[in-house]
């Protein structure tokens, strides 16, 4: 096969000065109203107003321009950013970069959603009342489970709100006190143990065996009359699938707890595999991520929240509900977890995600789990014959992946000095976004996780496979090149990019300019 | 005006390694020594000691290299072109002694790193010299690799040091160092000994590890750790202790003595015994209910039977595996290959009766379950 | 198969000599792993697609436009969800397909949206006079929350002191966030202000943090928060405040009068409402290791290096979930960065001036309101002897019609009426939160007042 020509990229690098740089004293880009000639004489003067104790002593010290000015400020700024719009972002695994339909931004960007005041009359809001319950229901087929809320604000928050439900389950009963330990697995995402243990959990991580999953053996090993339930990603972020699932779940739920799947590598399982079969209690599904509403520098997001019939009760409030001829928002929490987040949430996320599931319908969402698997299993095949210096884990226990895999540089950087972030960095050099790497631990050792989605076509494959070649290739020739890189980003490396104790942050620009004698 | 150079230290054990081909488990001394060349083994430390140094080069100029005489580096450097100067001169047959004087001479020096190529037995010389004082990093040209200073392979090793060469901040972590006995290793019977601590730079995509600040997080982890510890202690109830600084983290958060490198006794949060024997550690045992709090050594995983002697057989057969707390804070949990503990005790049932699942606490409440085996 | 515009790949031709590369038949032979057990039995039963655009558009314009705006209608309404205008280059920026499309890219690729978010914790921190500000939480509720546990964990404390007048969802929120903690109310005085004898009463040595809204969920401002601030400091409390931001170009920033912690919602700062989905929540310290250490989020550092160019980083990541999981303070996952590039260019667009005049705006608008109704004789302002910023109380007791009613009625005359304090604090009687805000024409509100006038 003949790779396609690599691309001579170079990203925008404006050299663009912080915007407190380039103030000039007196600019305005934004003048608000005056109202004091017909206020003033029903109210008195503004200084009246405020208490004295409260006044502002001294202005804001904040940046003065032109609006022509911070346009072309925000708008280089942008050009400095790889959005998965612009690049074949096959790197970035576990995230599921796929595309995000533009008509799906007009319908978010509609005064029509956007100028909707949550405490609205629910007579004045019966459009997005609707829409919000039919994807309820849609996300109840999906996810074969009884009740949705949308309520949090990506996975993380998805994962806390099931911990949240988990916990308030388990005080109903009686049992908060005794079941105080949840268990997981090293290669679900963090948020399965940060979450639970956020809500008060005990945690127990589990570690693949030489199967990719962990053993059944294991498990036993670990429940007990503490467990409160288990949190698991299946297909974990290697792509491998634990075909064991319903004995895992069946164990759980013999000692007591409750199964939470987290569908953040649900991709490939669109139209195979819901939480319902799997034997799960509650489930989330990033809107963000596998429905296609854009990442938007990561959020906002939203996480829909599925349950079972026995655990509605306890999901958070408000929801909406229909009584056959009109929709009402639901406040009742008596016996909810409350509020995870406030009002219904993040809807931008479930308006694109309902559009993106009515194009597609039953078919066209088991056509994007079988690309995406296509794509996948097309890609590794290539990577793994075609790529030298790179492996792949279980690979003989697990030949077959499903939407995502997470390989190794490993061999590459005991050959050549050339690490997974070396060769992550100069990725940017052909035009990709950098790739991830893994979560914490690192499991995997030099790890590498690529997601080629059911959005790349077989060429856009093609031309990231070239890139990854080319690279493997200069590790082993020039690998100079390859440990300098990036060579055409908007900067060149940063050779110090670690602090060692707080006084070195700098998170604002009064506190670098204070460490830098400039305040 | 001269620009500034990064001092590195170098020491090469010529002889390292050269038992391992030969099966000869070790040139600890001199007789071995012999017989290994005998069977036709030649240095192998010094190549390996290439392979890490190549990292370098493309940063020769900025680097000077403080090493010892000939094969102990100062070869090798010529040969590579890297820029260095023989503080020590050794003996045509170089020998333990001359690791350490060698050490000695090289610290001195305003070193970023100390570099050896060597196994275990080096790695403990150096120790007894440099302790904690001066970063040091193996380059795993030995037979015996079980202490938890030394790099994946000399080139991993190399790409350390370049990174420090190339000025880039580079953590460094306190990592321990263990040796067996090698006439014991030799007839089959393994007796290893922690003989101490050095600091170790590391970096994750090279040890596979996970970077700590200065105020690392692992303070907190050991910190949450003791106080779980502590909030489960129960009355009456000895706790020995063992080695190393994680497991007396439980030491320090109940504001007691300890000796680092031996077991101590607790009881109702007092120390009763500090280093104990095997043999006052079963008085222990027999005397009352005794719980074990231990931590494993990083990289290898040993839990019992590499350098804590004093949990013998016996005593691990006595007290058992319900009354056996593990704990590591997290950098420690993943610098363990395989993510898998060992126990080589001597006696076979007792290691038996430790396998399967042991969670490992490593903080408030959180544990990673690993197989032991 | 059919052909899915989004889906590349669904075409046959390709799919084919894919496949063929693979050595399979077809797809379900390569995930032929998957037990059957475990596999849906029937396809989903959902809805027929709209697969071409045109029609898909029709559908949905079909749904959202039975909705009637706050644009269409004038709306009194806030509550913690605010009316502002949202500047034109707010939207043309955050709806850059490279900021809207972008994700966890760092240092390199992403270079520029580092520097958005830079710029936003810089210059929340000149409103605020903090010199650390971490990259946005979820909405100003979580920012409370991790606030809360922040002072929990700096001093091990067990009793959080909030307002009883406090925005009850964010107290709901509080209520499931801060597992392990007491949150004790503290009554208010008649005016609204908070009654510092009770506050007095019940600090102890056990009390982590004094948390107050200023301004308060009712409107008005907090006068004594420099006294609270001292009260809280005298048990080793942390002192929290959360502001809004946009009372913050005439307001003093909450640490000019002694809050250790600052927290509230950006989505003040250039973001619409959305129905509530455009919240997100800022969080603010002193640089100090005790607070830097108890931060669950990204910290963006900035960095030079040898040619001169700044670059961005994230700082002390050991922190945080993604690398110590559940040994990190709190979790972390994907927030609200599009908000954060969103803030900063609407903070670069007001200026110190723009922000002035906004709060000048606000200010004479809802004291010039309050005036207008007081014209009607039978409603009353509890809070009348307080100072409000954007937001104030009206009761309507005794007048034999619930706020409900009073809303219903107004909606006649496209009016939003403000929030009906009823459903959430029974205490307050009939009354309702009115809020107006640079967007509120001064004709509006004399509309408003006609309206109620003859609905009364």
């Amino acid at each position: 096969m003949s790779d396609p020509k690599l691309r001579n990229f170079h990203e925008a690098q404006w050299d663009e000065p912080i915007i407190f740089e380039q103030s000039v004293p007196g600019s305005r880009s934004m003048l608000i109203p005056d109202v004091s000639k017909e206020a003033a004489p029903v109210t008195g003067e503004v200084s009246g107003l405020m208490p004295e104790s409260l006044k502002r002593s001294k202005k804001p010290a904040l940046p003065e321009l032109g609006q022509p000015q911070v346009l072309r400020h925000y708008l280089r700024l942008s050009q400095e950013t790889i959005g998965q719009d612009i690049n074949i972002d096959i790197g970035l695994g576990t995230c599921t970069m796929k595309y995000s339909p533009k008509i799906n931004e007009q319908f978010v960007r509609s005064p029509k959603f956007a100028e909707m005041h949550p405490y609205q009359d629910d007579d004045t809001a019966q459009g997005i009342l609707k829409l919000i319950y039919d994807f309820e229901q849609i996300m109840k087929e999906i996810s074969g489970l009884d009740a949705v809320s949308f309520q949090a604000g990506g996975g993380g928050q998805g994962i806390y709100a099931n911990a949240a439900v988990l916990k308030k389950y388990f005080e109903d009963r009686g049992e908060a006190d005794k079941r105080t330990q949840i268990i997981t697995t090293i290669l679900s995402h963090p948020l399965n143990s940060a979450a639970p243990a956020t809500k008060g959990f005990e945690v127990i991580s589990l570690y693949p065996d030489e199967n990719g999953y962990p053993s059944l053996e294991n498990l036993k090993a670990v429940v007990s009359e503490k467990t409160a339930g288990i949190f698991i990603t299946n297909p974990e972020d290697t792509g491998v699938f634990n075909p064991i699932i319903r004995q895992f779940v069946d164990v759980v739920h013999e000692a007591g707890g409750l199964c939470v799947c987290d569908m953040a590598d649900y991709n490939g399982l669109f139209g195979l595999v819901r939480a319902k079969e799997l034997g799960a209690d509650m489930c989330h599904f990033n809107l963000h991520k596998a429905f296609a509403s854009p990442h938007a520098c990561m959020g906002p997001g939203c996480a829909a929240q599925c349950v079972s019939a026995e655990l509605e009760k306890y999901l958070p409030r408000p929801r909406v509900r229909f009584d056959g001829t009109r929709y009402y928002t639901d406040y009742e929490d008596r016996d909810s977890v409350g509020k995870i987040r406030q009002f219904h949430g993040a809807l931008s996320a479930v308006i694109r995600a309902y559009s993106w599931v009515m194009s597609l319908g039953t078919e066209g969402l088991k056509a994007v789990g079988e690309t995406a698997i296509l794509n996948n299993n097309y890609m590794m095949k290539r990577v793994l014959n075609e790529v030298r210096g790179i492996t792949m884990s279980w690979a003989e226990e697990a030949p077959n992946r499903l939407e995502q895999v997470r390989y190794s540089f490993e061999t590459m950087l005991k050959e050549t000095g050339v690490s997974a972030e070396h060769v992550n960095r100069h990725m940017l050099d052909f035009g990709f976004q950098r790739f991830f790497p893994s979560h914490h631990p690192l499991i995997v050792p030099e790890p590498y996780t690529p997601e080629p989605t059911e959005s790349y076509s077989k060429a856009d494959i093609d031309e990231y496979i070239a890139a990854l070649k080319k690279i493997s290739e200069e590790a082993y020739s020039t690998p100079e090149v390859v440990l300098t890189a990036p060579h055409n980003g908007p900067i060149s490396v940063l050779e110090n990019d670690h602090i060692e104790t707080v006084d070195q942050l700098a998170v604002t620009w009064r506190s670098y300019k204070k460490q830098h004698g400039k305040a | 005006m001269e620009k500034h150079k990064i001092c590195l230290g170098l020491i090469v054990n010529p002889i390292a390694g050269m038992g391992g081909k030969v099966a000869l488990k070790g040139t600890d001394g001199r007789e071995i020594l012999a017989a290994a060349r005998a069977r036709g083994a030649v240095p192998e430390a010094p190549k390996k000691a290439e392979r890490a140094l190549k990292k370098l080069l493309p940063y020769a100029e900025n680097l000077m290299v403080y090493t010892a005489s000939g094969q102990m580096g100062e070869a090798l450097c010529k040969d590579l072109g890297l820029p260095c100067e023989s503080v020590y001169e050794s003996g045509k047959e170089t020998t333990a002694e001359d690791t350490m004087r060698a050490a000695d001479a090289i610290r001195k020096f305003p070193i970023k790193v100390l570099l050896f190529a060597g196994g275990d037995g080096t790695a403990r010389n150096i120790c007894q010299v440099v302790g904690e004082t001066v970063p040091v990093l193996g380059i795993p040209a030995g037979v015996k690799i079980q202490s938890a200073v030394f790099g994946l392979s000399p080139e991993a090793s190399g790409a350390i040091t370049a990174l420090i060469a190339r000025e880039n901040p580079v953590s460094v972590s306190s990592r321990e160092v263990v040796d067996l006995n090698e006439d014991d290793y030799r007839t089959g019977h393994v007796s290893a000994k922690l003989y101490g601590f050095m600091q170790v730079p590391y970096e994750p995509a090279y040890l596979q590890t996970m970077k700590q600040s200065g105020f690392s997080s692992e303070n907190d982890q050991l910190g949450g750790i003791a106080v779980y510890l502590e909030e489960k202690m129960e009355p009456g109830v000895y706790y020995a202790i063992g080695s190393g600084s994680t497991a007396k983290c439980i030491s320090k958060r109940l504001g007691i003595e300890y000796e680092l490198l031996g077991v101590d006794i607790i009881r109702d949060k007092k120390l009763i015994a500090k280093d104990v024997t095997e043999e006052e550690l079963w008085n222990y045992v027999q005397k009352g209910k005794l719980r074990i709090i231990v931590s494993p050594i990083g990289g290898q995983g040993f839990l019992f039977g590499r350098g804590n002697h004093q949990f013998s057989s016996r005593v691990l057969s006595a007290v058992g595996k319900e009354n056996i707390t593990v704990i590591a804070p997290e950098s420690k949990l993943i610098s363990i290959s395989n993510h898998t503990l060992h126990i080589d005790c001597t006696d076979e049932a007792v290691n038996n009766s430790l396998h399967g699942y042991i969670n490992i606490l490593c903080g408030y409440g959180y544990f990673h379950s690993f197989r032991c085996c | 198969m059919l052909h899915y515009p989004y889906i590349p790949n669904s075409n046959e031709a390709v799919r084919k000599e894919m496949l063929d590369f693979i050595g399979a038949k077809s797809v379900e032979e390569i995930y032929s792993f998957i037990p059957d057990e475990v596999r849906m039995k029937k396809p989903l039963n959902l809805p027929e697609a709209f697969t071409s655009e045109v029609t898909l558009k029709r559908h949905v314009d079909g749904i959202l436009n039975q909705d009637s705006t706050c644009d269409e209608n004038i709306s009194f309404l806030g509550a913690g969800c605010y009316n502002h205008y949202v500047p034109a280059i707010c939207d043309e920026i955050n709806g850059r397909s490279e900021f809207l499309t972008a994700y966890s890219g760092d240092t390199y690729a992403d270079h520029g949206k580092l520097q958005a978010f830079f710029e936003f914790t810089s210059m929340m921190g000149e409103l605020l006079n903090m010199d650390v500000v971490s990259f946005p939480t979820y909405d100003g509720g979580q920012a409370a929350s991790t606030a809360i546990m922040m002072s929990h964990r700096i001093n091990k404390c067990t009793t959080a002191l909030v307002p009883e007048t406090m925005n009850p969802n964010l107290r709901s929120q509080l209520d499931c966030y801060c597992g392990g903690m007491k949150l004790v109310s503290i009554k208010s005085r008649k005016d609204g202000q908070l009654d510092l004898s009770d506050l007095k009463n019940k600090l102890s040595g056990d009390v982590a943090c004094v948390f107050i809204q200023n301004p308060a969920f009712l409107g008005f401002f907090e006068e004594q928060c420099e006294e609270i601030g001292k009260l809280a400091h005298s048990v080793g409390a942390e002192y929290i405040v959360y502001a809004d931001p946009s009372s913050l170009g005439v307001a003093a920033a909450p640490a000019d009068y002694g809050a250790d912690i600052a927290c509230g919602d950006i989505q003040p700062l250039g973001i619409h409402m959305s129905y509530g989905g455009g919240l997100g929540g800022y969080l603010a310290t002193r640089q100090e290791e005790q607070y830097v250490m108890n931060y669950p989020h990204h910290l963006y550092s900035i960095f030079e290096n040898s040619k001169g160019q700044f670059g961005y980083a994230r700082a002390l990541p050991e922190r945080t979930s993604y690398y110590v999981r559940e040994k990190a303070v709190e979790y972390l996952g994907t927030c609200v960065g599009l908000w954060a590039v969103t803030a900063a260019v609407y903070l670069a667009l007001m200026g110190p001036d723009g922000m002035k005049e906004l709060g000048e705006n606000i200010l004479y608008k809802s004291n010039y309101a309050q005036k207008k109704l007081s014209g009607i004789k039978t409603i009353t302002f509890p809070h009348k002897n307080s100072h409000s910023f954007m937001e104030f109380v009206v009761n309507f007791d005794g007048l034999g019609k619930t706020v409900a009613e009073i809303n219903k009625e107004l909606l006649k005359h496209h009016i939003f009426g403000g929030y009906d304090l009823s459903r959430q604090m029974p205490s307050m009687g009939q009354s309702m939160l009115v809020c107006v805000t640079e967007k509120t024409e001064l004709s509006e509100i004399d509309a408003f007042v006609e309206a109620l006038k003859k609905i009364l």
